[in-house]
């Protein structure tokens, strides 16, 4: 969570700036929205314009009072604390989204099995900060159970995987309660 | 009448209403036993296999759902001083200290039965004015739409913690998300970056998914938790036979959550706190409180219990979520092409019917199930950190893919997960987010639609009584919390 002076202070500065970004893209693009004689007397464009106008002003205040809340608690060089932010544990959850990315690169390549196989692997490792042969157990474990629950069980077409399927004359989906959603999760997938 | 009992008997017999009514109860208490799975994020991670389900099983899976995950959350509450949700931190300040006296199981026993008490209430509140509120939701005009929807937002954003600005900024930000799709009144796309997908706007469950249970997950791996404690206790029928001295604390918590139910933005934790305040301000023995009254168990758990069925009042009646757990629920009624509003019990009887049948089977079957799950739960507290979030991280990501059968929304999941977890960082509060979401079709189609009717008039806000008596409430709402938060500083 935040911690409290300076460091909420610099996290509101870039937020506000960010929103302030934000505002003004979405304000841009609601210029190109087209009217229609449907729309009513403020058109569809108003709601947006608003909201642009709304968030672009807010941000401007939270800048202000974070601009504010920098310079009261700036101190000198001497007295400066080194913000309390822990850079490991905001890694560990970024870790976890990327490994979860990786997991959606590999599912139209390796399939579902193997790749969720491999995501409950990495990720118990990760979050360790070691590879133990239990965290393979796991993830074999693991992504059978979901296999069993999601293909066998509720029949999800996920991807076998251009890898695997290669060798097989089968459809390309898992559930074999599918077959007529095979194009439509291969598209997905590629 | 003869009606009625037929879509009831069709409800217990022909459709799986004992099945969603079970199941949602047992994964709700798992996930509210859970320390950082709040019953919002139970509910999300369910909201993508609801999709093959007919509307009445969703809706009963779901507010079963998040009846047991107010269960849940209190038995790590009493029994290792961590609340599974929000709402049981109030059980905590007296459970602990029943179960440190030897008195866990006690405390146990009292929490699900003042449980089952609150949603008694609740499930009879829920009946009787579900409809009356339907049917006064007929005399509202598009601008006392329009009005009812600032007002929620207004009470969202003074509900929203220390930092109202965050909060106004988190509910422009949800209404942005919002706008995305067709217009609802002229058809035209908005910011759909010519992507066909995106006409239909953004999938409510993906983006409920990503900011709820992503961020979560992504808080609880760069937050080192200690391994929960070792506990042990015998949790058995006679433990329910509760004493008689909390039937006043129970119906103190059952009042205060149908109230706070019905307000948005509020929740269970402001009604388990507040109850507990008045059962101990009205309570015989008030310096028991605190070091382990029965009574500072049964109010707040009576509390969270009577709120996870009154807010489904405002939820069905009028389209607007109480919480952000309500919220989802809306959200599973809005995928399954049902819009809640005055017109649901008219259009839709059959639905309501299941709903109340399917919440009574899951109140009753809350005390078996409360009985049994003790031991699981336990074991469940007490798994390694990584491999719990392992299996919830390929939970979400299974079911992020079956809302569409598309890698897309997986990696939408994702990219919301991202962004939520940098808004909690940095203090966002994030239920703003979605009930601004789900309430941006209400408040812009009804505001245009005024408009309409009005030739172009604004004094049409004024000159309708429930809509001017609407926005001023919404006005003053605002002040008071300007008010509060310029005191406490």
């Amino acid at each position: 969570m935040p911690t409290s002076g300076p460091t909420t202070a610099t996290q509101d500065l870039i937020l506000a700036l960010i929103l302030g970004v934000l505002a003004a893209g979405y304000g841009w693009m609601t210029a190109g929205i087209a009217s229609s004689v449907l729309a009513g007397p403020v058109g569809a464009g108003a709601l947006p314009t608003l909201l642009a106008i709304a968030l672009g002003a807010m941000s401007l205040l939270l800048l202000v009072s974070a601009w504010v809340r920098w310079t009261r608690h700036r101190l000198p060089s001497c007295q400066r604390i080194t913000p309390t932010i822990d850079r490991q544990s905001i890694g560990s959850g970024l870790a976890l989204l990327f490994i979860g990315l990786a997991y959606l690169m590999l599912l139209p390549v390796l399939g579902y099995g193997i790749s969720m196989s491999l995501l409950m692997t990495a990720s118990s490792a990760m979050l360790e900060r070691r590879l133990k042969i239990q965290h393979a157990v796991y993830g074999l474990l693991g992504a059978g159970t979901l296999y069993c629950l999601f293909v066998l069980l509720l029949g999800v077409p996920f991807p076998t995987g251009s890898v695997t399927s290669q060798g097989s004359h089968g459809g390309n989906a898992e559930s074999p309660s599918a077959n007529h959603e095979i194009e439509s999760a291969t598209l997905d997938g590629g | 009448m003869a009606d009625a009992q037929s879509v009831i008997w069709h409800t217990l017999t022909a459709t799986p209403a004992l099945f969603a009514a079970t199941g949602g109860v047992l994964w709700g208490m798992f996930g509210g036993a859970l320390p950082g799975i709040s019953p919002s994020i139970a509910l999300s991670l369910l909201l993508p296999l609801t999709y093959g389900m007919d509307p009445a099983t969703a809706v009963i899976l779901l507010a079963s759902t998040y009846i047991g995950a107010e269960y849940g959350g209190s038995i790590p509450a009493i029994l290792i001083r961590t609340p599974g949700t929000n709402a049981a931190v109030a059980t905590v300040w007296d459970g602990y200290p029943m179960h440190r006296a030897g008195l866990g199981a006690e405390a146990l026993g009292i929490s699900l039965v003042s449980g089952v008490f609150g949603g008694v209430v609740g499930l009879i509140f829920l009946t009787i004015f579900s409809i009356p509120a339907s049917r006064l939701a007929l005399l509202f005009t598009p601008a006392a739409y329009f009005g009812l929807g600032v007002l929620a937002l207004s009470a969202v954003v003074g509900l929203s913690g220390k930092s109202r600005l965050k909060g106004a900024m988190a509910v422009v930000i949800g209404l942005m998300i919002g706008t995305v799709g067709t217009d609802p009144l002229s058809g035209v796309p908005r910011f759909t970056l010519g992507q066909v997908d995106l006409l239909g706007g953004v999938d409510y469950a993906l983006i409920v998914i990503g900011l709820f249970a992503v961020s979560e997950l992504m808080m609880l791996a760069a937050s080192p938790t200690p391994a929960a404690p070792k506990t042990n206790v015998r949790f058995r029928p006679r433990h329910l036979l509760i004493p008689r001295g909390t039937r006043r604390a129970q119906m103190i918590g059952s009042g205060v959550g149908l109230f706070e139910g019905c307000m948005p933005g509020a929740g269970g934790s402001v009604a388990a706190v507040i109850s507990y305040n008045l059962a101990k301000r009205w309570s015989k023995q008030p310096c028991q409180f605190g070091k382990g009254s029965p009574e500072g168990v049964a109010a707040p758990e009576a509390a969270n219990n009577a709120v996870a069925y009154s807010t489904l009042v405002p939820t069905l009646a009028f389209g607007i979520p109480g919480s952000n757990s309500s919220a989802i629920i809306l959200a599973g009624l809005l995928i399954h092409g049902i819009q809640p509003g005055p017109l649901l019990a008219e259009q839709s009887p059959e639905l309501m019917l299941s709903l109340y049948t399917g919440l009574a089977l899951a109140t009753l079957v809350q005390i078996p199930l409360g009985l049994l799950v003790i031991g699981p739960c336990l074991w469940l507290i007490g798994r390694p950190k990584p491999y719990l979030l392992t299996g919830m991280l390929a939970l979400i990501l299974s079911g992020a893919f079956v809302v569409d059968n598309s890698i897309t929304d997986a990696g939408i999941v994702l990219l919301f997960g991202l962004i939520g977890y940098v808004l909690r960082r940095t203090g966002f509060p994030l239920a703003p987010i979605v009930i601004a979401l789900i309430l941006t079709h209400l408040l812009e189609s009804n505001f245009r639609r005024a408009l309409v009717l009005s030739d172009g008039s604004f004094a049409v806000f004024l000159s309708d009584p429930i809509a001017a008596g609407l926005l001023l409430a919404a006005i003053v709402l605002i002040l008071i919390s300007a008010i509060g938060t310029r005191r406490s500083r």
